[in-house]
């Protein structure tokens, strides 16, 4: 599903935020990325969603290299995937359900069918009693819940999450990652960055740890 | 426009991305949609950059509509004729003015002659200068009698002014005619100036118009960052801009059009008044519909233009952060 073949990227100043970093992640996958902050996990992320270039290697997502994508078909790619920030993002001056429904009405889907959607990702992340809110109405918790609904709610193949509970305590962030549980379940590939070890560990999926911009450990799941 | 995801293959299609005429027409009204929107959000700025755009273009509309004016004034003339004023000494009196009319009427080449008295000069100077109190302090009458003359038709009048400015009692002779084609080259290279102006203030509203566009986009960047994120089209993205730019420049075009509309109908009664000092019916021409809806138009056009020009180039540089 992603596969990273010897990726660096450089930034200008000669700052190398991965080098020669290789590893596989299949179809139906749930993987976190972890390490110390500046380690590289973003950048990793930021690759995927095709928000940055890699300067050298090869990345495939879905059979198709990244480097063959032209600037004007990124939008259509990144249809196909959801992105979570730490940062939920969400519009502040639109409510709970215009939110949700940014991608379907870019996307061009009916009014109907955007509704349908909107609402069955609302309930999905228990959020539908909210849907008129605006989300500053809402707590820290629910404001995150609303940005992952907003990024399955046009059904990606691939959800990927920076630091998606660091804004959050510990229960709420375990309430967050059982819901990407959740989406793993329906078959949507998982990629998630965080640093929480602990949450990691309850939750047992593989990992791969970076370090310095390079794959320090990888860990296998353990059922 | 939607247009479908590149080289997506079956098994990598996720349940998104609707295509055709719908989706099209879908992102337009949506489009529409936010545009008025914005507008309703922030009523204040908006107005603001129309006011700015409406007087730019109430100059060279005001500018055009004048020019007309003069234009149909001066084609109502029949500049064949040949209709000539004869200006008498000063010190010729009312009588020795009718004398001379009845002398020279009935001549060769004279069709008809009429007397405009001192008195009569006086009166009509007085109506129509506004000069009432200067005259009374001057004392007297500084204004000479007048003959009117009409030569009749083939008539030669290089024989006929020879022998009218042979007459003591005849200071000058003027041809109406003369200050008609004057005004008439005056016109024409009126137009030029205001063509050469127009211009020079359809970029500025080009330049007005996509700097307001420029300000919008960059208030907007976190919005159109997210847009960017969950798989927007820089075309989608530029769509309300583009409206919103038209918008503006078919307002400002209307509210120009008012604003000259104000101005012709303040100007109406006097040059009614002027126009009877000439013994014209000539009514100012007030701006006409079709007029109008050109304006807003063409000036629709330029919005969009300033709009496109600096939305396209912002907007291309906005990305994730």
């Amino acid at each position: 599903m992603i596969r990273f073949s010897e990726v660096s990227k450089s930034y200008p100043g000669g700052h190398d935020a991965l080098k020669r970093v290789s590893f596989e992640i299949d179809k139906g996958d749930f993987v976190f990325i972890t390490g110390h902050s500046g380690a590289g996990k973003s950048t990793l992320l930021r690759l995927i969603a095709l928000i940055e270039r890699q300067s050298g290697g090869e990345i495939v997502v879905n059979g198709q290299s990244l480097n063959r994508i032209r600037r004007a078909h990124v939008p259509y790619y990144r249809r196909r995937i959801g992105f979570i920030f730490q940062d939920h993002r969400l519009l502040s001056d639109r409510s709970v359900f215009e939110n949700v429904a940014l991608p379907l009405t870019i996307a061009g889907l009916t009014p109907n069918e955007t509704g349908r959607r909107v609402r069955a990702a609302l309930d999905r992340v228990g959020l539908l009693s909210k849907e008129k809110d605006l989300p500053a109405q809402l707590s820290a918790g629910e404001q995150q819940r609303v940005g992952i609904a907003r990024a399955v709610a046009h059904k990606p193949d691939i959800l990927i999450a920076d630091e998606p509970t660091g804004n959050l305590d510990a229960e709420l962030s375990h309430d967050i990652m059982e819901l990407f549980d959740l989406f793993n379940q329906v078959g949507v590939t998982v990629v998630i960055a965080t640093h929480d070890l602990d949450l990691l560990r309850s939750f047992g999926h593989r990992s791969i740890t970076l370090r310095a911009g390079q794959v320090e450990a990888e860990q296998e799941r353990t059922e | 426009m939607t247009r479908p995801a590149a080289k997506v293959t079956p098994r990598q299609r996720s349940g998104i991305g609707a295509g055709g005429l719908g989706a099209w027409l879908r992102a337009h009204r949506s489009a529409i949609a936010a545009t008025l929107q914005q507008f309703a959000r922030h009523p204040f700025a908006h107005v603001l950059t129309i006011a700015v755009l409406a007087v730019t273009l109430a100059l060279p509309i005001g500018l055009y509509v004048v020019l007309g004016n003069v234009e149909r004034l001066t084609e109502a003339w029949d500049t064949n004729q040949t209709r000539m004023s004869v200006f008498l000494k000063t010190n010729v009196d009312d009588a020795q003015a009718r004398r001379l009319a009845a002398s020279v009427s009935g001549g060769p080449g004279i069709a008809n002659v009429r007397v405009i008295t001192r008195a009569e000069a006086l009166d009509e100077y007085r109506a129509y200068s506004g000069f009432n109190e200067a005259i009374d302090a001057i004392g007297g009458n500084p204004l000479p009698a007048v003959l009117v003359i009409d030569p009749g038709e083939g008539a030669d009048l290089q024989a006929l002014v020879a022998r009218l400015r042979s007459q003591p009692e005849v200071d000058t002779l003027k041809f109406d005619m003369e200050w008609v084609q004057r005004l008439q080259a005056m016109t024409a290279l009126g137009q030029r100036a205001v063509r050469v102006v127009a211009g020079m203030l359809a970029v500025a509203v080009l330049l007005i118009a996509g700097n307001a566009i420029r300000v919008a986009v960059a208030q907007r960047r976190e919005e159109i960052e997210v847009y960017k994120l969950v798989g927007a089209t820089d075309a989608y993205i530029r769509r309300p801009f583009l409206y919103t730019g038209g918008l503006y420049g078919a307002l400002a075009g209307l509210l120009a059009c008012g604003v000259v509309a104000a101005m012709l109908a303040g100007v109406r009664a006097p040059a009614r008044q002027l126009a009877q000092l000439y013994q014209s019916a000539f009514e100012l021409n007030a701006l006409a519909w079709p007029a109008i809806l050109a304006v807003m138009v063409a000036a629709g056009f330029i919005g969009l233009l300033g709009a496109w020009w600096t939305a396209a180039h912002h907007i291309r540089r906005i990305d994730v952060r």
